[in-house]
């Protein structure tokens, strides 16, 4: 069996042996695989990921394969870096190459990301063959642009340094890695108008968790410098963000910071958090390890300029109040911190904890200061801030004075005396509970908001119906709930009020108008159904419609537009009564009494003519929900609702006659036939919400009477060729559309000129901006009629039809969505798919010919793709070699689709289903797929793997299968060598 | 016929039986001097009842009832998975203890199935042999399934076709089962990876395993991941995975030493804790006592000296050229099978060199007259080292066998090119990378 060609991977294979074993034993032969890594970049990646011996690492060093870095590859997308093989080879041995590693640091050049995996191999020697290579590491992280790129590898450097007790390179790395940068290093995309230090480490909750990591070791190691660099390192911070502010006064303020320790305060970190919370930790476990050594660090900082120190300070007495007690006492009792709002946090934790290790004497100061009150420079300043806001001075003072003491004695509750207990308890009961007193102001987390009623409906019971009258009357919301997690709202109450008053209808029948004209809200109550109460159905749907009448009788209540955002003006009662008799109409409502239809439909005639939706909520403009879609708008306004409702009725009217079967008879009342007259003219009715109701109910409409629709079929769908003709047009026939998959064959011959101009209108850009698709669905409907006919889609008759105009004139999204619709049809029925495959199929090969003879442009990618998925629906007498002529139109379009290549996984879904039946032919077309990639599979889903599996045990197919098999593995992906293995021994 | 024959040889030992009393009995009555007459008929009464007791015992195995077509099936394929395992070394008089045996035996005691995974060589094959054995010992009925031969199993139907079964193998291994249990070994798993059996072989174990009194040890190497992923179900419904391992150092010295190969070099050692190399080493040691084997340091000369013993000893007894013509023989039909995707043979008239080749050990007759080499590495190495005699660069090989047999033979082919320090190396490594 002649075949020149060795497999890849018998290459690959005989190269693994060589990669295997000492290269020193073919040293003849080094140039020569040398040669065959460089040329051959299959071969070359392939050598690399079998893990070579690490005696080969020398070889590739001298023959340059560390020497420069792969070159960016250009895609569509822009640059893409290639993994750099011979890198990743020499991190993986870098520990038996230590000296190549410290030579390829000190020599490469190219992009950050080689630069941080160089950084890797360099983590993997020895610490002293590390500290050869520092320098250059130092360089590089002195430049902001690649120093943010290996920032965490270098801190990972850092820790390997300080675990090996390199203390000097390690401290000299984490001074490069954490110095601060001005502002203007910032990346133009971030931050532009801060002012904060930057930096090269990536600061957020995620990363800097590793920075502080980081830094254990070398904190165990050398607690005192790795502070002391740290403090230099936040100063410089400060400096920094100072300097860009023109802050002179910078070192006094610490307002950045909440809470020295870890709270849910400080939500947003920033760099000056991350280096204090990093030298808060060091000097944690510095003075865990050692406080003596450590105390006089403190000390200083309890006087340091800075107030941020101070506040550390403060903080690592309170968390060592018992190694540091003299400090402790001295900081207590010192009168400038007990008012300081700068340390209030922080002193506030020391009197918390620090109190208990005070000798008895300094505790009785301080407790005595405390009950004595603010100072008089304190109360001065009170009383001036009084003053200005014209609050009453003493009181203001006397208040401030107690709260004063009371936050402060808060803090110190356990350890108080009985009688100092006893004066906490009179001012908590006389100014009431403490709230965070350690914080000067505190954040909460989120809460839900929800509307609850003021009373329960016990308490609304117990009134009666006057009593009830006049505190609906009178009650108002109040504002302090709107704060909370509950807000009283009058619809909340209304909703309770409508249950107690159907509960007990008989008690408040002659109040109900008087409670529901109060608000909206209330008569909205009295509509809804009750929840708990069975009422006799009769009563209930007299009592709606009674408030229904009345209320709209009422001209301020029929034509109130106010819905402001807290709760809805008159507007919304109008709705809540379209809705309830909507419900009536509906084929599920069994319990609405028919003496009272007549009365429902004049409610609806009335609301008819609701100014809801008005001009402007008709038209919403763009971004606006219901943009371009009369469709949604129409569910969310009155006047469409009612005419739709008022459409049901009729239905629901005319099949109370069981007689009357059919379209034609004309079985509108006549009332209700003026007010369609009335609202399918554009001129008297002007909304398109309103409109696309005549379209949704189409075919009810032609149902109840024919003769109404053939006359008024050119006010639902107009003619006319401008704006407004066709924006009438798209609201009622995607309405249609969208609305009614049905065609009927007696509505058809009306609508078949409609459709065509449907057809014009989509190729013409002229459809609503529904969600619903209706482009989707226009195809459907065409191909419905498609299937339901028997004329050859190439013949005369066949090519006037609609569908063949449809491909004919409209764009190639649509043409998809008809060959989409093609497969789903054939998927849903399948009872009929004797009948519809073959005109499926005969669509198919027309459109398949078109294709070809555009040359397979991308044009029609998406089509195909469509046609494509006809292939599921495909029936049992259809084989690969019937279908071969329309497999192979779909060739070209594989490999196009820069994402998600649909086509491919739907041919790959198909011929793994047909391998059983045809294993040759099916892998030589899936051969002929793979010719047709332009770039390599990333991974391949079970399908390949059964198609591959059933080629390879079929004698005649096993061949084509190896190749197949070999192709894949040449671009790197080994998930199916074991089939190839399988049969090679 | 067999049968019959037992039958009648029972029958007529009672009746001879019957009849000579009259020469054994009174001699003994009178050696202990008790009154003839109601001895006399008591013994012969005793006698009797014993003799016949002896004779319906033999009767009845004799002629119990016949295997059904599926238990013959069993019998024979498990026959055939265990003449094909090695359990001793050429010149060995004992096997190796191969504590692997011991510890499925543990496992199938509290009830867990077993799946032994090991790389080619290890031995697992003759574990599984000694597994079936022990099952057997024990009167338990026996399935040895060589998932090799049932490679061209598409689907349950096939493997039912196989075993002559009407109902699903579970089914049947779950009657069989009673009274005294039943044990599934499934060999050489891994050689249908990628083929549709092994996933029915895998659903035939896993339902095997729920069943009462049936246990399931399943083979298979495990080299690489697709080997472990292909293992990774039966894992998940439970099964302990064991592990066969190569013959340690000391193992491998101690067998060398039994075969008498003293102070043997470490790359000696080191091949032979391969029990395949041991074998080969062995059969060599065998054939010719007094070969020196301090230059044998890698596999090419393991099996290059096997060839050579093979055809010094010939030479000895045939001559020369009826030598050369038998191994001339072995590697036309290495070439043969190389040149398809099979790994069989036809051998419809075997001649003089195919009987010895027979005789030889290197090829086995598979069944009827499909034959094959006994170890395909041999099969691959004749070819290859003829190939390298030839001169042959990888496209001159390309067309002469098939494309999926190229791995294992060039890899060859490049070790023996290497181990003859070819100046013509180069040229095959560059055509093989099709380097400059």
């Amino acid at each position: 069996m002649p075949n020149k060609e060795i497999p890849f991977l018998t290459q690959a294979a005989v190269l693994e042996q060589y990669a295997k074993s000492d290269p020193s034993s073919a040293p003849e032969l080094l140039d020569l695989i040398a040669d065959a890594l460089t040329t051959n970049s299959e071969l070359r990646i392939h050598f690399f990921r079998v893990g070579p011996d690490p005696r080969w690492m020398p070889v590739l060093w001298e023959r340059g394969f560390l020497a420069k870095p792969p070159e960016p590859i250009k895609t569509e997308r822009g640059y893409v870096l290639s993994r750099w093989e011979a890198q990743e080879f020499l991190i993986a041995v870098a520990k038996d190459v230590p000296e190549i590693v410290v030579e390829h640091i000190r020599s490469i050049k190219g992009e950050s990301v080689y630069l941080e995996r160089a950084l890797v191999a360099l983590r993997n020697i020895p610490s002293q063959a590390i500290e050869k290579a520092l320098p250059t590491v130092i360089d590089w992280l002195k430049d902001p642009v690649v120093g943010y790129a290996i920032a965490m590898e270098s801190l990972e450097l850092m820790k390997k340094l300080a675990s090996d007790g390199n203390k000097a390179a390690a401290l000299q790395l984490l001074r490069s890695i954490t110095k601060p940068l001005p502002a203007t290093d910032r990346k133009p995309d971030e931050l532009l108008r801060r002012a904060e230090a930057n930096t090269i480490l990536p600061v957020d909750e995620f990363y800097s968790k590793f920075f502080w990591k980081a830094l254990v070791p070398l904190r165990e190691l050398d607690p005192r410098n790795t502070a002391l660099l740290l403090a230099e390192q936040l100063r410089e911070a400060l400096r920094i963000e100072a300097e860009a502010l023109n802050d002179t006064n910078y070192e006094k303020r610490s307002f950045w910071r909440n809470t020295v320790e870890e709270s849910d305060q400080d939500a947003f970190l920033q760099y000056k958090d991350v280096l204090l919370v990093g030298l808060r930790d060091t000097l944690e476990a510095w003075i865990d390890a050692d406080a003596d050594e450590a105390h006089v660090k403190v000390a200083e900082y309890l006087q340091d300029r800075f107030e941020i120190f101070r506040r550390l300070g403060l903080h690592l007495l309170q968390r060592f109040p018992g190694r540091f007690r003299q400090l402790v006492s001295a900081e207590l009792l010192k009168p400038e911190n007990i008012d300081d709002v700068g340390v209030h946090h922080e002193y506030f934790m020391l009197l918390q904890e620090g109190y208990a290790h005070l000798d008895g004497g300094n505790q009785h100061k301080l407790l005595q200061r405390i009950l004595s009150g603010p100072t008089e420079d304190k109360r001065a300043e009170i009383a001036e801030w009084a003053n200005k806001n014209n609050a009453d001075r003493g009181e203001y003072i006397e208040n401030y004075s107690k709260r004063w003491t009371r936050d402060r004695l808060w803090m110190i509750r356990d350890h108080l005396s009985a009688e100092t207990k006893e004066e906490l308890q009179r001012l908590l009961s006389e100014i009431g509970e403490v709230d965070h007193p350690e914080y000067t102001h505190w954040i909460s987390g989120a809460f839900w908001v929800s509307n609850v009623s003021p009373v329960t409906e016990g308490e609304l019971e117990e009134k009666g119906p006057e009593q009830l009258v006049e505190y609906l009357k009178e009650w108002r919301p109040s504002p302090q709930t709107r704060f909370g997690p509950e807000q009283e709202s009058y619809g909340a109450l209304g909703q309770q009020v409508g249950e107690v008053i159907l509960s007990s209808l008989e008690t408040y029948q002659d109040h109900l108008l008087a409670i529901a004209s109060i608000r909206p809200e209330y008569a909205v109550g009295l509509l809804k159904h009750p929840s708990k109460n069975q009422i006799d159905a009769t009563a209930l749907w007299n009592l709606r419609l009674n408030v229904c009448e009345r209320l709209l009788q009422d001209e301020h209540i029929r034509t109130d537009m106010d819905w402001s955002l807290e709760e809805g003006g008159w507007i919304s009662f109008r709705r809540a009564a379209i809705d309830t008799l909507e419900k009536a109409v509906t084929e599920g409502e069994k319990g609405f009494p028919d003496e009272f239809l007549p009365r429902l439909r004049d409610l609806l005639i009335i609301l008819v003519d609701d100014p809801d939706p008005s001009l402007e909520s008709d038209r919403p403009k763009d971004g606006w929900l219901g943009h371009g879609d009369p469709l949604t708008v129409a569910i969310n306004h009155n006047r469409s609702e009612a005419l739709y409702s008022l459409i049901r009725y009729s239905l629901k009217i005319a099949r109370k006659d069981p007689g009357q079967k059919g379209f034609g008879p004309q079985r509108f009342e006549r009332s209700v036939k003026e007010v369609m007259t009335h609202k399918v003219n554009k001129n008297t009715e002007p909304s398109f919400a309103v409109h696309s109701v005549f379209g949704r109910e189409f075919n009810g409409l032609f149902w109840l009477d024919q003769a109404w629709v053939v006359s008024n079929i050119d006010n639902i769908f107009p003619p006319g060729d401008d704006d407004e003709s066709i924006a009438f047009y798209i609201a009622a026939w995607d309405s249609f559309i969208v609305s009614d998959a049905r065609i009927f064959a007696e509505v058809f011959q009306y609508l078949r000129p409609k459709y065509e101009r449907a057809i014009d209108n989509v190729s013409k850009g002229y459809v609503t901006k529904s969600h619903l698709r209706p482009v989707e669905h226009l195809a459907n409907h065409l191909v419905a009629e498609y299937f339901e006919r028997d004329y050859d889609i190439r013949s005369i008759e066949g090519q006037q039809s609609l569908i063949a105009k449809f491909f004919n004139v409209v764009g190639p999204e649509a043409r998809a969505e008809a060959a989409w619709a093609l497969g789903r049809k054939c998927n849903q029925d399948r009872d009929k798919i004797d009948k519809f495959w073959p005109r499926a199929k005969s669509l198919w090969h027309w459109r398949a010919d078109v294709a070809s003879s555009a040359g397979h442009s991308t044009d029609f990618d998406r089509e195909m793709t469509g046609f494509a998925s006809l292939l599921h629906a495909a029936p049992q007498v259809e084989s690969i070699v019937s279908l071969w002529p329309l497999l192979e139109g779909l060739l070209p379009y594989i490999g196009r689709s820069k994402t998600f290549d649909r086509i491919w996984h739907i041919l790959q879904e198909y011929l793994a289903k047909e391998v059983s039946r045809d294993p040759l032919r099916t892998i030589r077309y899936y051969r002929l797929m793979h010719d047709q990639l332009k770039a390599p599979v990333f991974y391949y889903a079970d399908e390949a793997k059964v198609i591959l599996e059933a080629g390879a045990a079929n004698k005649e197919a096993r061949e084509d299968t190896w190749k197949l098999i070999d192709k894949i593995a040449r671009s790197g992906l080994t998930q199916f060598n074991h089939i190839f293995e399988t049969y090679a021994g | 016929m067999k049968r019959w024959v037992l039958t009648f040889v029972a029958i007529g030992g009672f009746v001879l039986l019957v009849v000579s009393m009259r020469w054994w009995w009174k001699p003994l009555l009178s050696f202990v001097h008790i009154n003839s007459s109601v001895i006399q008929g008591f013994a012969a009464l005793l006698a009797i009842v014993v003799a016949l007791f002896g004779a319906l015992r033999l009767l009845m195995r004799l002629w119990r009832p016949n295997k059904s077509p599926v238990e013959q099936a069993f019998e024979y394929r498990t026959k055939q998975a265990i003449a094909q395992a090695q359990l001793k070394i050429t010149g060995l008089s004992r096997s190796f203890e191969r504590s692997e045996v011991g510890y499925i035996e543990d496992q199938l005691k509290l009830g867990k199935p077993v799946v032994l995974t090991g790389d080619a060589g290890s031995g697992k094959t003759g574990i599984a042999a000694l597994t079936a054995k022990k099952a057997r010992r024990r009167k338990k009925r026996i399935l040895v399934l060589d998932a090799l031969r049932v490679q061209h199993v598409a689907d349950e139907a096939g493997l039912r076709t196989f075993f002559s079964a009407t109902e699903p193998l579970v089914t049947i291994i779950m009657g069989l089962a009673k009274p005294r249990g039943f044990r599934l070994v499934i060999d050489q798993l891994d050689n249908t990876i990628g083929l549709p059996v092994s996933r029915i072989l895998i659903e035939l174990a896993c339902d095997c395993s729920g069943l009462r009194d049936v246990e399931v040890v399943v083979i298979s190497r495990k080299k690489e991941s697709h080997e472990s992923r292909l293992l990774q179900k039966l894992i998940s419904t439970g099964f302990v995975e064991l592990e066969s391992r190569e013959l340690r150092e000391t193992e491998a010295e101690e067998a060398l030493k039994l075969l008498g190969i003293n102070d043997p070099s470490a790359d000696l050692i080191s091949l032979c804790r391969n029990l395949l190399n041991l074998e080969i080493v062995a059969t060599i040691k065998k054939q010719k006592p007094t070969f020196d084997f301090r230059n044998v340091m890698d596999e090419v000369a393991v099996w290059g000296a096997y060839l050579e013993v093979l055809h010094r000893r010939e030479e000895d007894s045939t001559g020369v050229e009826e030598a050369d013509r038998t191994m001339s023989e072995a590697i036309r039909l290495a070439r043969y099978v190389l040149s398809t995707d099979d790994q069989v043979f036809m051998l419809d008239h075997p001649s003089a060199s195919h009987r010895r080749l027979i005789s030889w050990g290197m090829i086995l007759n598979d069944d009827g007259y499909m034959c094959r080499f006994k170890h395909e590495k041999l099969q691959d190495f004749l070819y290859s080292r003829d190939a390298v005699d030839r001169g042959l660069m990888p496209d001159d090989v390309m067309n002469e066998i098939h494309l999926v047999r190229s791995r294992n033979v060039m890899l060859w082919m490049d070790r023996i090119y290497a181990s003859r320090n070819s100046p013509r190396r180069a040229q095959f490594v560059r055509e093989m990378f099709n380097a400059q």
